[in-house]
């Protein structure tokens, strides 16, 4: 059993979809890969990693959206750059002047959600001890405990949590079966790609059990 | 979601509209303006322009060519179509002295250009046999740029074509054919895009499709949009803060490039004004699709309500039809209840496109929330002869004395939401359009229905709401302090007038609305006395009248027990109602009686003669 459930809330979400990230547009639902972000954020060790396995989303699927000043720059990190900040022993140039590098920026984000996650944990090194991991993350999450708390895809917008995961009724608008297009499952780090799925919401609920990083299915 | 609707649309338009509709490699160009019309032996036998002048400009006969891509490069020619340095080998109007003395620089330039387009369809063109790819090569070959000067032709084309302004296209005489009507021509060109332009663009999985495929560096510009006149991207990473991980361009998102074609032809299709899908507020475009014609009719009836009488009779039978719950084909066999109906919010942002609203419902579900948005809003009597689009709607919530540039554009949004969604009115609609009759102090009967709309619909959707909704038409039972004060103001103004006997001067609205809306307690003793005033003025000249507008005072001023040190919003927003209702009722009961009151009480009823939407 390695299972957990963890119901998360939020006045605000936005699971940016990586075409639309400068004019930010969010998924309907939320990502696997945000799911994931989450779950790290209240419990996790090089030991293991979280495998999102289900996604109920309660809340009907309601949009907004703001508009923001960001900036267009970044601050440079070239090895030159750096190597010459210590040569010359000044930070002259390593600074960024918000006020002439303006861009507005809208954000088209998810309203009022309520979701619950169903993840496993998956040992990948040290002891092979699956309760232990369980309890530290339960303990965790009825503390309240995180090393940064957990966001919904950007960290603007924070999460509530607990692990009371059973009362809940799915909104009408949201019953029967929706395809929601392909939607990000994750990234694979170890190509720097990013992996598609076809997501199926079936009455709110979203099928994770047979996606992982190993491609189009 | 919105990319694989808008590619879905485009397969959709394909099949229904293929001559309009170009396919991957292709698009609609409107720069032509001119053909050469060549024989069958290559000879140049006329110039023709594809043009006609509307207004102050040229305006060309759209036609399908293979897209033409961006000229990274000095040199680089484009296929079948292109201005007339290529095509030709003229000059460029800056590399000519007024002597008409080419420079050097220019001469190499055209020299290059020209020939490279020769060898550009010789290359494509081999092995092909088609009477007019063998009448162009031919042509191409024997041309000299100095036979320009020679030939005969009409003086204004030779200026325009001097001038490099435009396309030249080609077109065979004998049978009136161009190039692009050749399959075998289209294919070679389909096939060298893929072969060499395409040949290093990495092989992702498409996040539209799903599927592994060339995936496109840039993406093509929507027009129609506003913002830069070239164009703007709807996906473009061209600033660093926006890329992800190093990628650059079009790898931090994945796409194919079939689909990128796709959805940036059906964008700029929906944006076409000419094809009745979208709507204009200010910066913003509203655009919205169907499958059906039907249901695109219907959404736009919504947006620009019609004048025909028998229209308008149409759309209220639509509605009643609605709120009976019945099915839509039995009202109009064209219309199902199934059919998916998409739209798109979108506002320019310089170079970039941004979506700002979403959303997607069947026409059931669509029907069903404009009526309750339509219910939500009626007033008796009803203060319009067509239901008010949106942009009216919009436009109320700002002073009138103020430009419409200043709506705010999230407050579409959110009006949008609100009736298509059927969530909430947002509280913003309220609170604008009270700071609004504050300002232009015109209490009309779009605002009072506005009112109503927001506080109506908030109590029937928070549960824990139990005070009651505001009354369609006059009820002389109500009790709410915000309803009564509105009455009251307003048969104040009635009586006002009638005393006077005239229009003239800003009356009691135009001097106490503001604070006798907010502050009754403090304002209402003076209006009240000076009421007094009038009415024994009113008394010497026409009792009868006086006796009747005693009554209704006394009627009012019986159900308010104090008058209010303020009012909340909501009952503010009631004020405004009850306003409108006595106003109309003064108006009703007093007409046959004095001609001078209904001067007075219907200056506000009918919504001005604003256009209902600006185009």
């Amino acid at each position: 059993m390695s299972r957990v459930k963890l119901r998360v809330w939020g006045d605000r979400a936005c699971f940016t979809r990586p075409e639309m990230k400068v004019e930010r547009v969010s998924y309907d639902v939320m990502t696997p890969s945000a799911a994931r972000g989450i779950l790290e954020a209240i419990y996790w060790k090089p030991e293991i990693q979280w495998v999102v396995e289900n996604i109920q989303v309660i809340n009907p699927i309601k949009f907004s959206s703001i508009l923001r000043n960001e900036i267009s720059s970044k601050i440079s990190l070239s090895e030159n750059r750096i190597r010459k900040m210590l040569e010359e022993d000044t930070v002259d140039e390593f600074y960024l002047d918000t006020t002439q590098d303006r861009q507005q920026r809208n954000m088209m984000y998810l309203r009022d959600v309520d979701y619950v996650i169903s993840a496993r944990i998956k040992i990948v090194g040290g002891e092979d001890n699956m309760g232990k991991h369980l309890d530290i993350f339960n303990r965790r999450v009825k503390r309240g405990q995180t090393f940064h708390h957990p966001y919904f895809g950007v960290r603007e917008f924070p999460v509530n949590f607990s692990n009371e995961t059973t009362e809940f009724d799915v909104h009408e608008s949201l019953q029967g079966e929706k395809d929601m297009g392909w939607m990000l499952y994750d990234f694979d780090y170890s190509t720097d790609e990013p992996v598609f799925f076809r997501a199926n919401m079936l009455d709110g609920n979203i099928d994770l059990k047979n996606e992982g990083l190993n491609g189009v299915k | 979601m919105i990319l694989t609707k808008l590619c879905e649309h485009y397969d959709f338009l394909l099949e229904k509209k293929p001559d309009e509709i170009p396919s991957v490699g292709f698009e609609v160009s409107n720069n032509i303006k001119y053909f050469l019309v060549l024989d069958s032996l290559g000879n140049l036998v006329n110039i023709i322009p594809n043009y006609v002048r509307e207004g102050n400009r040229d305006v060309c006969k759209p036609h399908i060519i293979p897209t033409r891509i961006t000229r990274r490069q000095h040199t680089r020619p484009h296929f079948l179509c292109d201005d007339t340095q290529y095509v030709l080998g003229l000059p460029r109007p800056k590399g000519v002295d007024e002597n008409g003395v080419v420079s050097d620089a220019e001469e190499r330039i055209r020299e290059e250009r020209c020939e490279a387009f020769l060898n550009l369809h010789e290359d494509l063109f081999k092995g092909l046999d088609n009477p007019l790819v063998n009448a162009m090569l031919i042509f191409l070959r024997n041309w000299n740029p100095d036979d320009f000067k020679t030939l005969e032709m009409d003086r204004v084309i030779r200026e325009d074509m001097k001038n490099v302004q435009g396309l030249v296209g080609f077109l065979l005489r004998d049978n009136n054919e161009m190039l692009m009507d050749y399959k075998e021509v289209k294919d070679a060109w389909v096939t060298y895009l893929y072969d060499v332009e395409w040949a290093d663009n990495k092989e992702k999985q498409c996040l539209i499709t799903g599927k592994h495929g060339k995936a496109t560096r840039l993406h093509n510009r929507i027009l129609g949009a506003g913002g830069r006149s070239t164009g703007v991207n709807l996906i473009s990473f061209d600033k660093p803060s926006f890329r992800f991980q190093g990628k650059s361009q079009g790898d931090n998102a994945p796409i194919s490039i079939e689909a990128m074609h796709k959805y940036t032809v059906a964008l700029n299709h929906l944006l076409d004004y000419n094809n009745n899908n979208s709507i204009r507020i200010n910066e913003q475009r509203i655009i919205f699709w169907a499958r059906t014609e039907a249901a695109t009719g219907l959404i736009n009836s919504f947006f620009r309500p019609p004048d025909d009488e028998s229209e308008l009779k149409k759309f209220y039978e639509y509605m009643e039809h609605v709120s009976q719950g019945r099915p839509l084909n039995k009202w109009n066999p064209e219309l199902e209840d199934s059919t998916e109906v998409y739209m798109l919010l979108l506002s320019p942002n310089s170079a970039r496109l941004v979506i700002q609203g979403w959303g997607q419902w069947t026409l059931k579900e669509l029907s069903e929330r404009l009526t309750e948005h339509y219910n939500d809003m009626y007033l008796e009597p009803v203060p319009w002869k067509r239901p008010p689009s949106v942009f009216y709607l919009v436009r109320q919530t700002i002073s009138d004395n103020k430009d419409s540039d200043s709506i705010d554009p999230t407050m579409t949004n959110d009006i949008l939401n609100a009736i298509f969604g059927g969530w909430l009115y947002p509280n913003k609609m309220l609170t604008s359009t009270l700071l609004a009759i504050r300002s232009d102090r015109n209490v009309n009967g779009i605002r009072a229905a506005i009112c109503k709309a927001v506080i109506n619909r908030k109590h029937r959707k928070l549960v824990n709401y139990e005070k009651e909704t505001i009354p369609m038409s006059l009820d002389k039972n109500e009790k709410g302090a915000g309803y009564l004060m509105g009455r009251l103001l307003s048969l104040a103004e009635t009586i006002q007038r009638a005393s006077r006997g005239s229009r003239a001067g800003s009356g009691v609205v135009g001097k106490f609305y503001s604070s006798a809306s907010t502050t009754p307690a403090h304002t209402f003793p003076s209006i009240l006395r000076n009421t007094q005033n009038h009415l024994i003025k009113l008394y010497k000249n026409k009792p009868g009248l006086a006796v009747n507008f005693e009554k209704a005072l006394s009627e009012i001023l019986e159900k308010v027990e104090n008058f209010p040190k303020t009012l909340t919003l909501e009952e503010q927003g009631m004020f405004v109602v009850g306003f409108y209702h006595q106003t109309n009722e003064s108006y009703r009961s007093v007409k046959r009686d004095d001609k001078v009151i209904e001067d007075g009480a219907d200056r506000q009823l009918e919504p001005t003669n604003e256009s209902y939407d600006p185009q």
